[in-house]
């Protein structure tokens, strides 16, 4: 998929008149530009469509200041390949009551979509799915998080994802008798 | 990716409504979210602390309430001094005032008023509503607590009712209301207790009798609908509700392998839980399910 413009094409496109586009521009916090299509993004990011909405969409390439281009790459590769893959009915409808509708499982394709992601692109995909509101994207990599824990013990979710154990030992045998029930034989 | 950011992510540093989000999704039935809480304070932080464990409590001097925790958060606290007692939901603080069982026990034994005390065992009220058992059907939409107590049903059974049969109420009833037993000329043998009782789509199940047998009453009428048939297991089977039998006919017998029985009402179907326990460890499970029968009865279907 051919997501990352060069420089050249993306002021092409600037000259089409901005309500002619199907497509918008990002522009990662290192500067690089990535095409979307207009449709998707505005479906499956609520800050997108609030900006779409609004005229803020920048033909150069809007700043996304936050969003590095390893995860913006990421996003509209997510975005286009939602685009191509989904009726989207069904989702739509559970990203709106996003608090109360039941977690739709990821499809096989986004379930492949995160595997394939290392640890740190995961966790600049959460950060990036949350900061532009793109709660689908939220769901799967926050269910792809959930995952990697379930059914270890705190000591083996710590492990796997480097996380130092700040608890003081009194804490931590305050913890283990809470959990002595479901995670130690004694 | 931006350089700072080659070591590792920060994955403890996730601003707390993503981590709440992330650990809502590594819930699991059995231990919550023991695990996510116990890796780092952040990640406890956004979760909160771990809930407290309800267990039944029974009264004393100082203190004469017991509660017995059910469905959904909803518990039955009971005044050990005058048998009063309301419904309460501890996460919200939501409660309704229930009949006082003084009545239901009056109703039973309303013939020696003083009937209660005179039991060897149960020489006090606390000690009398230690035996109580409960059991309450929640509406389905439980949104608001309040709104659902009124739709509540609420079954008590108590050892001593022996063969006199289960009691049921609703939130704002005057008094218990009494369920007869099925009369064992035209059912069949249910003498005794009741392992476990429930209610199920309009109509209320008990359990019980040295045998397994189950009656169904209708909810509305407390008619006795059928007597269902002993579920096809090897009978040894023992009370969840009052421990194990360890006497018959005043002989202790110190079983080493039995069947705990635990009815449970899901939205579709009623199911029979089977926990099979062997030097006191379980060892198996078995399921049965409770479907109609050709000639118009109903039986458990493993």
């Amino acid at each position: 998929m051919e997501v990352d413009k060069g420089k050249g094409e993306a002021e092409e496109t600037r000259k089409v008149a901005e309500a002619d586009r199907d497509t918008v521009t990002l522009k990662s916090s290192d500067g690089k530009l990535f095409e979307v299509s207009k449709e998707a993004a505005a479906r499956l990011s609520t800050v997108l469509a609030g900006m779409i909405a609004g005229g803020s969409i920048d033909d150069n390439g809007t700043d996304l200041k936050q969003i590095g281009s390893e995860a913006l790459e990421n996003v509209v590769d997510y975005c286009n390949k939602h685009a191509n893959s989904i009726p989207s009915a069904a989702l739509i409808s559970s990203s709106i009551s996003f608090n109360t509708a039941p977690f739709k499982e990821p499809e096989e394709w986004e379930r492949k979509f995160v595997d394939r992601l290392s640890h740190d692109a995961l966790f600049d995909l959460v950060e990036a799915a949350n900061f532009l509101g793109m709660e689908r994207l939220l769901d799967v990599t926050c269910h792809k998080i959930s995952e990697m824990m379930k059914g270890k013990s705190p000591d083996q979710i710590r492990e796997v994802f480097n996380i130092k154990n700040d608890y003081t030992k009194e804490e931590l045998e305050e913890i283990r008798q809470e959990l002595a029930w479901a995670f130690y034989d004694d | 990716m931006a350089s700072q950011e080659e070591q590792q992510p920060g994955w403890s540093n996730l601003p707390s409504d993503l981590l709440r989000l992330i650990a809502q999704r590594s819930r699991d039935a059995v231990t919550g979210l023991a695990a996510f809480r116990s890796v780092c304070r952040t990640w406890r932080a956004a979760v909160g602390p771990a809930p407290r464990l309800l267990l039944p409590r029974a009264g004393s001097a100082s203190d004469p309430t017991l509660v017995f925790p059910l469905a959904r958060g909803w518990s039955i606290v009971v005044d050990a001094r005058d048998a009063s007692c309301h419904l309460s939901h501890l996460a919200t603080g939501a409660a309704a005032a229930l009949p006082k069982l003084t009545n239901a026990v009056r109703d039973i034994y309303g013939h020696r008023p003083d009937a209660v005390r005179s039991w060897a065992f149960h020489r006090t009220y606390a000690a009398f509503t230690y035996s109580l058992r409960f059991a309450i059907h929640v509406p389905p939409d439980d949104s608001d607590p309040t709104a659902a107590a009124a739709g509540m049903t609420v079954m008590m059974y108590h050892l001593m009712h022996g063969r006199t049969g289960m009691l049921f109420c609703r939130p704002g009833d005057a008094a218990w209301t009494k369920v007869k037993k099925p009369n064992p000329l035209q059912h069949g043998c249910l003498r005794y207790g009741f392992f476990d009782f429930v209610y199920h789509d309009g109509k209320m199940f008990g359990m019980g009798g040295t045998n397994g047998q189950m009656a169904v009453y209708d909810a509305a009428t407390l008619d006795v609908l059928h007597v269902v048939p002993t579920p096809p297991v090897p009978s040894k089977l023992s009370s969840k509700m009052y421990g194990r039998t360890t006497k018959m006919y005043g002989v202790a017998v110190d079983l080493e392998d039995y069947d705990y029985i635990n009815l449970v009402s899901l939205p579709s179907k009623l199911i029979l839980v089977m926990t099979s326990v062997k030097s006191s460890l379980p060892v198996a499970f078995n399921i049965f399910e409770l479907r109609s029968t050709p000639d118009g009865g109903l039986t458990w279907h493993k």
